[in-house]
């Protein structure tokens, strides 16, 4: 067998193996669910059909998921640029935040969802009091990264940066941002986690629109197949923005793997 | 070996980001100095509070001062209802906890031991514990109602992962060689698992565990938010919901008080149980 069609086979039984635990899986709870299908369990095919014809013909896309994605994703980003503005400034004064720690202890130790009565207070149902509650819950993560990783950065890196008078935006840009990357991007993957998880949360206390409020309606109103089909595409919804993330991820850090991967012994 | 999922948390570095390593320990009065300047900074904040909510927003909103909340807290305190309260939230959180560490742990082993089940889990895995686990909570209400096996149940899906996942490597990188050692030694399998795996296999978990127990807290708020039950999470939406704003900051504080209480016994189980991993060298007093 030549060297091309041996590398296909194994991708190919790789596939097999990567596949087929995912399709007994769909293919058991299709038949399972038809089988025993009782009232909070509909059958797979009755959610499958349903989901076609609320999301995409009924246009519950465009109604409740679009709302989510884009407050989760202002919350987050606001997250992101306020965790590393304020990590990066913590990480240089390190006296500073050794006196602040107490309360940024505290403040990542609230579970967040016990904020969410005093945002209600705040900013009532609307959109604002979503976005805030986003992204302060999911800035502290990232945050606590931004200063390991602005703590990591070599002394004398920082005494070269003396001796050449960089200005305080270029040492930002081009030492401080590279060298807590990678940090920063752990926390954010968690922050993301955390920043769906109070979205959900918050649209199902708030005003109408969004995948939470949609699934909370469904289950008050006792329509349980709507219920299954809002669980489902919030599933794909989380698992398709951490896909997102992930790519984002690698293409931005593709520095440092290789980085890593050649001081562990890998030869380019 | 690799790990296959790309859901690597970096199995020890992660020990390495946690607070207590940057924690540099002056001694003397240098430490001393910290400390105060730590109080200030609390006493501070809460004075901040106090004056804002003196201010037309903060009144709009019906915030108490910091000084009413914590009154307000002292009394709640002497009630039995609070201690009920307290008790419940912690009871349903350490009951997942456990739960989820039962699970998960075992599992996860099983599945970084051999690379073709880790190959037929990963797919499955990955989109499984992407899903919120929130969005289970209408579930689980209408299938349990507004119960405290409700928040539990809830509380153990998020939890669950992180250590699924951690465990996976600390089941892909045990140490053949440590094995073969034991054997040689004759050692019995209680003592293979106090002196070979417990020690292997808790430094990959513990990041995981770490992450579990915020999540199991943070989902049994809300659930307890969401859903009733009885628990720090509904006391905060009574209080909301009949209008006494100090109560309701009370049980905030509360909240954030069993968050730092539950981080302080982590940073100390980890000293006493993981004081010999290379990223706790340098840390001790």
């Amino acid at each position: 067998m030549n060297p091309t069609r041996k590398l296909w086979a194994r991708t190919g039984t790789d596939l097999a193996w990567h596949l087929w635990l995912p399709v007994v899986l769909v293919a058991g709870s299709w038949f399972l669910s038809q089988a025993f299908a009782s009232h909070y369990f509909p059958p797979l095919q009755t959610i499958a059909e349903r989901t076609w014809a609320i999301w995409f013909q009924g246009g519950g896309i465009a109604e409740n998921m679009l709302p989510s994605l884009l407050r989760l994703l202002v919350g987050f980003l606001a997250a992101v640029v306020a965790g590393v503005l304020l990590g990066t400034l913590l990480g240089l004064m390190p006296r500073t935040e050794e006196v602040l720690r107490p309360l940024t202890d505290a403040f990542r130790a609230v579970p967040g969802a016990a904020l969410l009565p005093i945002a209600l207070m705040f900013f009532g149902t609307g959109e604002a009091m979503k976005i805030v509650l986003i992204a302060f819950i999911s800035m502290w993560p990232i945050m606590l990264n931004t200063i390991e990783g602005v703590r990591s950065v070599h002394p004398t890196q920082g005494q070269v940066m003396e001796s050449f008078k960089l200005r305080p935006m270029d040492r930002f840009w081009n030492v401080y941002l590279p060298a807590a990357a990678p940090q920063v991007f752990a926390g954010a993957r968690t922050a993301l986690a955390i920043g769906v998880a109070v979205m959900v949360v918050v649209e199902m206390f708030g005003t109408p629109g969004g995948l939470g409020y949609f699934i909370r309606h469904s289950q008050e109103n006792f329509q349980v197949v709507a219920m299954w089909t809002g669980m489902l595409v919030l599933g794909i919804f989380g698992y398709l923005l951490n896909a997102l993330f992930r790519s984002f991820e690698k293409r931005i850090l593709n520095w440092h793997h290789a980085m890593v991967a050649h001081t562990q012994g890998a030869s380019s | 070996m690799t790990s296959q999922l790309e859901t690597r948390t970096q199995a020890p570095a992660a020990v390495v980001r946690k607070p207590e390593a940057r924690r540099r320990r002056a001694s003397g009065p240098g430490r001393w100095r910290i400390r105060l300047l730590q109080a200030a900074a609390v006493v501070g904040f809460l004075a901040l509070w106090q004056l804002f909510s003196l201010t037309p927003t903060a009144a709009k909103a019906d915030m108490p001062g910091a000084l009413e909340s914590i009154v307000r807290l002292g009394e709640l305190v002497l009630t039995g209802k609070y201690w009920a309260a307290l008790g419940t939230t912690t009871g349903s959180w350490a009951v997942a906890l456990v739960a989820s560490v039962i699970i998960g742990v075992p599992v996860g082993l099983v599945i970084g031991r051999s690379r073709r089940v880790l190959d037929s889990t990963k797919w499955s895995i990955d989109f499984l514990r992407t899903i919120p686990s929130v969005a289970f909570i209408p579930l689980a209400l209408l299938l349990m109602g507004r119960t405290q096996a409700m928040v539990i149940v809830v509380a153990v899906i998020p939890a669950v992962w992180p250590l699924v996942i951690q465990s996976i490597y600390a089941g892909q990188q045990a140490d053949p060689v440590l094995a073969r050692v034991s054997r040689s030694f004759r050692l019995t399998v209680a003592d293979r698992i106090r002196y070979v795996l417990a020690p292997d296999v808790l430094a990959f978990v513990w990041p995981g565990l770490r992450l579990a127990t915020t999540a199991a807290l943070l989902v049994t708020v809300s659930a307890e938010l969401i859903g009733g039950g009885k628990g720090i999470g509904s006391e905060i939406m009574n209080a909301q919901i009949y209008n006494r704003s100090a109560t309701l900051y009370a049980w905030v504080l509360t909240a954030c008080f069993l968050g730092l209480l539950i981080n302080a016994l982590l940073g100390v189980l980890q000293r006493k149980l993981l004081w010999w991993h290379p990223s706790m060298r340098g840390t001790r007093r």
